[in-house]
């Protein structure tokens, strides 16, 4: 049974991995598109009222400033304290809030698992770790349990959300639940500490039920949570930075630049009358279409 | 006493009254001109203004001075025109221009106001309205378009020759845009163009285009109608008049307004005008 | 379908399919002196009109889309939509928006937080079918089902049960003018996601690959464009024709004596109107021209053809019409020697020529454009022209376009101009970046076909109506004249409809205009009472 953990722990880090890491190369490759800026971007410094360098006289000749501290501001606040939920989608929020700050801890104290595994392994160290997990694994639970009882409840709510999704919030109740009593259980760390080092050396991680329980159920979670929406934890590093506060102007010579002129010469497909199909982009946007028939009223 | 008052010098203290008491001693022109365009004090902006010598030191308060007291302060201290003169070139606010001429005399400074186009209208119009020379005045309505400019000038001309031979030289450049409504027509529905005159009511060629709309008749002439209907009641007597010449063949349908017209109207000429177009309805109803 | 009998993702798919109409008794009340205002319904097509075009899942019709006569008409639309949202999501027909796209379609959790802020939502009393997320999870099911390897497993475990008909097809097209743009459901998301642009993209899949748009965009929208040269038909002798009795009346008016100058080569600025100033707000025109000519700009218009008509609304619904578009304004820029382009008051032709066209026109082509706003700004603040705001006292309230304000963070330099001018300014609250759409984005204030202008008072600009109420409650008897300041061609074009439709003039006193109106008002250079308080 231990052997058969090793290897679903392996397999599910590796598929977590590779499956983020496909899915954010996607996004990254993507080609350069049009600016879909949206205000107030976060990096424009003394500009509480949501304004842009396009209310500068000239603005074309004045240097950029940005204020990076904005960006940083903003994104604690939304990660940390949730601040769009709070704002617009209060009811929501008292479950969503405990919920993250639950998967936050569980993560810092995974990560402690794995220093602690490498050698730190002092009782207060691992001391920390059991109230992380703790509190940790049962705000997680607590959460979770809340979002699922409002999203199958509210009837805003209810259509949006699917059987899979139901089913993805009581695995994440489980996996709060298991987490914090592995977390308090007396030797419950050290034995997570050792189980980590062994894993490390690719060894059979020799667990408790209860533990070995925790660990085959958090395996679960990473290896589909690729293929869920829950990569907004990576993908809103995206929506922000190469979308929303994109506000770059391009210069000419630059590497933008030169990626847009490689995109105008992309072949255009598309079947409606007014676009001539199979030539290139920039084609395309120089040849004027034919007129059509009024459809009348 | 605040920690970051200790730090600061004592024109940037905190209480205007030690600010004042600083104003006083500075030897510093552009710290005073700074106080006199930026501090919140009035008596602090006022004190700087005071200590003020130099023109130049003046005119830069009097144009990038936050508040207006301070800057009618500095114009009431500058005493050489032609910096007042540069003040309304670069700052058209009102009441600094009227300021500014309070202290102009010299005729020469007032033409060269007049006769450049980087002073607004307004500043150019009270120029003229100060100068004493007639044959200055002939040479204005000769040789400036603005209408604006042209009455002040013409208004100041005592003698009629002068008054006569600036009106003839100075023709009228303006072609009129009547010619187009044909081309108009051709591009739009004439809905289209009523509506667009309409809005122009102010224009004798709008007005003369809605007479145009009217005679096609259909949905577009009845709309043409109406907008010249509402024309009749124009603050211009001239505009008036214009409606009245384009609404003569919807005459009989309008007799009503018209009457009522013919006592109203403010100006003389044109209630004769109505009552004309009025006798011409009785008549033709008569036979 | 009342929205406690939606349980479960099916029950989407059956709203789509069966939900029929809004009723007035569910629109957002609105305040004093409306309190008894009775709303009619949106007139039903006639039955005609129900045989030739198909109409949206709420009874109206933005598209006249032809209702398909033989089943194999539907399955091949049925077949161009899917190959269309195949292409949707490939970089070589559409790199312009691949990324946002994806992000958008991959991202959004459900949470609902952007549902509150859409105005059309919250107008028509939480109708299902205008939440913002309503037609994007219908795009997502179908992604999922019909793209997506494996689409047919567990579907209805997934959510994605959904059988494609072409009845979800024309509802979905039809709902997608049902969204303006507004993007302030994206500006709520925690995530980042943009339900506005999933909305755009379905428009543009619709209309790149099957030819179906709203005609008053597409066919006499940017069609006409570029065969005429502006969107109303105008040609350059038509706009010239114009322009001279703009001047003329200009001259009678105000006593000033302006010449609007076409052609000049290396002006300073390329002045850039929406042609529909010119035919239904001509002062607009005019007050640009007295502006810049009394404060001494070196200014120029074009004759070129589309050099007198900034608008682009290939900006709402087609990548390929808004790039012919954007290109040949930046050409007639090159060509004159243009040391920048100036964007008059329209919100959407900001966003065309500044941020979008950026990275669509080619570098050589590039010419700095800056927005009238910045300028008026400039002239005004720094007293480049003389004003006297004693002109201007009567309340006035600032509406904040939505391109201006949240799609391009421009946001003071119209206040500091209208704080200026207007000594009884007052906000509307929210504002700025933050600001409510009129209702009439993305196009829809061209919208003038069968049911959809009713639509559009009712329900799209409900909110903002009530809104302008809200902002001059202190002063709304109709003795009280009061201004809203709209500096855009589309709103102001929404505004004239709400006002006609609910009567402000006579109930309010209210009147609408631009920005420069009231800069000129205010001007002492002109004959008093450049603004005309009637509304006709």
């Amino acid at each position: 049974m231990d052997t058969v953990l090793l290897w679903w722990i392996w397999l599910a880090a590796a598929l977590f991995v590779f499956g983020c890491g496909w899915r954010a190369l996607n996004y990254i490759r993507a080609p350069e598109h049009v600016r879909w800026d949206l205000y107030p971007v976060a990096h424009e410094p003394g500009r509480d009222h949501g304004g842009s360098y396009l209310e500068q006289k000239d603005w074309w000749t004045q240097p950029r400033e940005k204020s990076h501290w904005g960006e940083v501001e903003f994104m604690f606040e939304e990660i940390v304290l949730l601040r769009g939920v709070r704002v617009n989608n209060r009811k929501l929020w008292w479950g969503s809030l405990p919920f993250h700050w639950g998967l936050y801890l569980l993560v810092l104290t995974s990560m402690g698992l794995l220093v602690a595994a490498l050698g730190l392994s002092s009782r207060l160290w691992l001391g920390l770790l059991a109230l992380s997990g703790g509190v940790g694994g049962l705000l997680t639970a607590v959460g979770a349990a809340m979002l699922l009882i409002v999203r199958s409840q509210d009837p805003r709510l209810r259509p949006y959300t699917t059987p899979l999704d139901r089913l993805n919030l009581a695995l994440l109740v489980a996996l709060g639940g298991l987490s914090a009593a592995a977390a308090v259980v007396p030797g419950g760390m050290a034995e997570a500490a050792a189980a980590v080092g062994r894993l490390l050396r690719l060894r059979a991680p020799e667990v408790s039920l209860l533990l070995g329980l925790q660990m085959a159920v958090a395996a679960l979670f990473i290896f589909y949570l690729p293929f869920t929406r829950m990569v907004h934890f990576f993908s809103k590093y995206f929506t922000y930075h190469a979308v929303r506060w994109d506000d770059r102007p391009v210069q000419a010579g630059s590497a933008l630049e030169r990626r847009l002129r490689g995109a105008l010469g992309f072949g255009v497909d598309w079947s409606a009358e007014h676009i001539q199909t199979g030539k290139s982009w920039a084609e395309v946007a120089t040849t004027m279409p034919e007129k059509p028939e009024d459809p009348g009223e | 006493m605040s920690l970051s008052n200790l730090l600061r010098r004592r024109h940037q203290h905190s209480d205007p009254a030690v600010r004042l008491r600083a104003v006083a001693a500075l030897e510093d022109e552009s710290v005073l001109v700074q106080l006199a365009c930026e501090d919140p004090d009035l008596e602090v902006r006022h004190r700087a203004v005071e200590r003020l010598k130099a023109n130049g030191m003046l005119r830069k308060v009097a144009i990038e001075g936050r508040h207006l007291d301070a800057r009618l302060k500095a114009v009431a201290q500058i005493d050489d025109p032609r910096v007042l003169a540069d003040i309304m070139r670069e700052r058209k606010n009102p009441a600094l221009m009227m300021a500014c001429f309070e202290h102009i005399q010299d005729q020469d400074v007032l033409e060269s106001i007049a006769r450049d186009s980087s002073y607004n209208v307004t500043a150019r119009r009270i120029a003229i309205n100060m100068f004493a020379d007639q044959n200055l005045l002939a040479d204005i309505l000769k040789t400036v378009r603005s209408p604006a400019l042209r009455e002040a000038a013409r208004g100041r001309l005592v003698d009629p020759e002068l008054r006569e031979t600036g009106e003839s030289t100075a023709g009228d450049e303006h072609a009129g845009p009547d010619r187009h409504m044909d081309r108009m027509l051709e591009t739009y529905e004439p809905e289209v163009v009523a509506e667009m005159l309409g809005a122009f009511r102010d224009s004798p060629a709008a007005v003369r285009g809605l007479g145009v709309i009217l005679a096609r008749g259909g949905e577009a002439g009845e709309r043409a109608e109406e907008i010249l209907g509402r024309i009749l009641r124009h603050a211009a007597s001239e505009i008036r008049l214009e409606a009245l010449r384009q609404l003569r063949p919807a005459a009989p349908r309008i007799a009503d307004d018209l009457r009522s017209l013919a006592e109203s109207d403010p100006d003389p000429q044109v209630r004769a005008a109505v009552r004309e177009v009025i006798n011409e309805i009785d008549k033709q109803q008569g036979e | 379908m009342p929205l406690s009998q939606l349980k479960s993702p099916e029950d989407l798919e059956r709203f789509l399919l069966e939900n029929e109409g809004i009723a007035p008794r569910d629109l957002v009340p609105l305040p004093f002196p409306y309190q008894d205002w009775k709303d009619d319904p949106i007139p039903e097509l006639t039955e005609d009109q129900r045989g030739r075009f198909e109409v949206g899942p709420d009874g109206v019709s933005a598209m006249r889309v032809p209702v398909p006569t033989t089943e194999e008409e539907r399955d091949k639309l049925v077949a161009g939509f899917l190959d269309g949202l195949r292409k949707l999501l490939t970089k070589e027909n559409n790199w312009t928006f691949l990324q946002p796209l994806m992000l958008s379609l991959e991202n959004c959790v459900k949470c609902q937080t952007c549902a509150e802020l859409c105005p059309i939502y919250t107008a028509s009393g939480h109708a299902e079918i205008y939440r913002p997320t309503f037609r994007p999870e219908i795009l997502r099911k179908i992604v999922s089902r019909y793209l997506k390897p494996g689409g047919g497993i567990f579907p209805k475990l997934r959510g994605t049960d959904i059988e494609l008909t072409w009845d979800h097809i024309v509802r979905l097209a039809e709902l997608s003018y049902r969204c303006t743009l507004c993007r302030r459901c994206a500006q709520a998301c925690p995530v980042g996601v943009d339900n506005a642009l999933i909305t755009r993209e379905i428009r543009k899949l619709f209309s790149q690959e099957l030819g179906l748009n709203m005609p008053e965009l597409h066919d006499v929208g940017t069609i006409k464009q570029l065969d005429t040269g502006s969107s109303t038909g105008m040609n350059p002798a038509g706009v010239k024709d114009i322009v001279e009795f703009a001047e003329d009346d200009i001259r009678e008016k105000t006593g000033l004596d302006i010449k609007i100058p076409f052609d000049v080569k290396d002006a300073d600025y390329l002045v850039m109107h929406n042609a529909g100033e010119f035919l239904s707000w001509p002062e607009n025109l005019q007050a640009f021209a007295i502006i810049l000519s009394v404060a001494g700009v070196k200014w120029t218009m074009a004759s070129d053809l589309l050099g007198y008509d900034s608008v682009n609304y290939g900006l709402f619904y087609d990548d390929v019409q808004y790039s012919r578009i954007a290109i040949k304004h930046f050409e007639v820029a090159k060509n004159l020697n243009a040391k920048r382009m100036l964007v008059g008051e329209c919100g959407h032709a900001h966003k065309a020529l500044m941020p979008i066209a950026d990275r669509v026109v080619p570098m050589e082509l590039h010419v700095p454009v800056e927005s009238a706003l910045v300028l008026l700004e400039d002239l005004v603040v720094n007293e480049k022209i003389m004003l006297d705001p004693s002109r201007n006292e009567f309340p006035v309230t600032l509406h904040d376009p939505c391109n201006l304000t949240r799609s391009m963070g421009i946001v003071e330099p119209q206040r500091n101009i209208v704080r200026a001018i207007c000594p009884q300014f007052r906000e509307m609250e929210p504002h700025g970046v933050n600001n409510l759409c009129c209702g009439g984005g993305s196009g829809f204030a061209v919208g003038q076909s069968l049911n959809f202008p009713a639509w559009r008072t009712r329900v799209s600009g409900r909110l903002k109506y009530r809104q302008l109420l809200e902002a001059f409650d202190d002063c709304i008897e109709p003795e009280t004249k009061k201004y809203v300041c709209a500096p855009c061609s589309n709103c102001k074009g929404q505004m004239r409809d709400l006002f006609t439709y609910y009567e402000a003039w006579d109930r309010c006193g209210m009147l609408y205009g631009g920005l420069v109106e009231l800069v000129v008002n205010a001007m002492v250079d002109v004959r008093e009472g450049f603004l005309e308080w009637n509304f006709n």
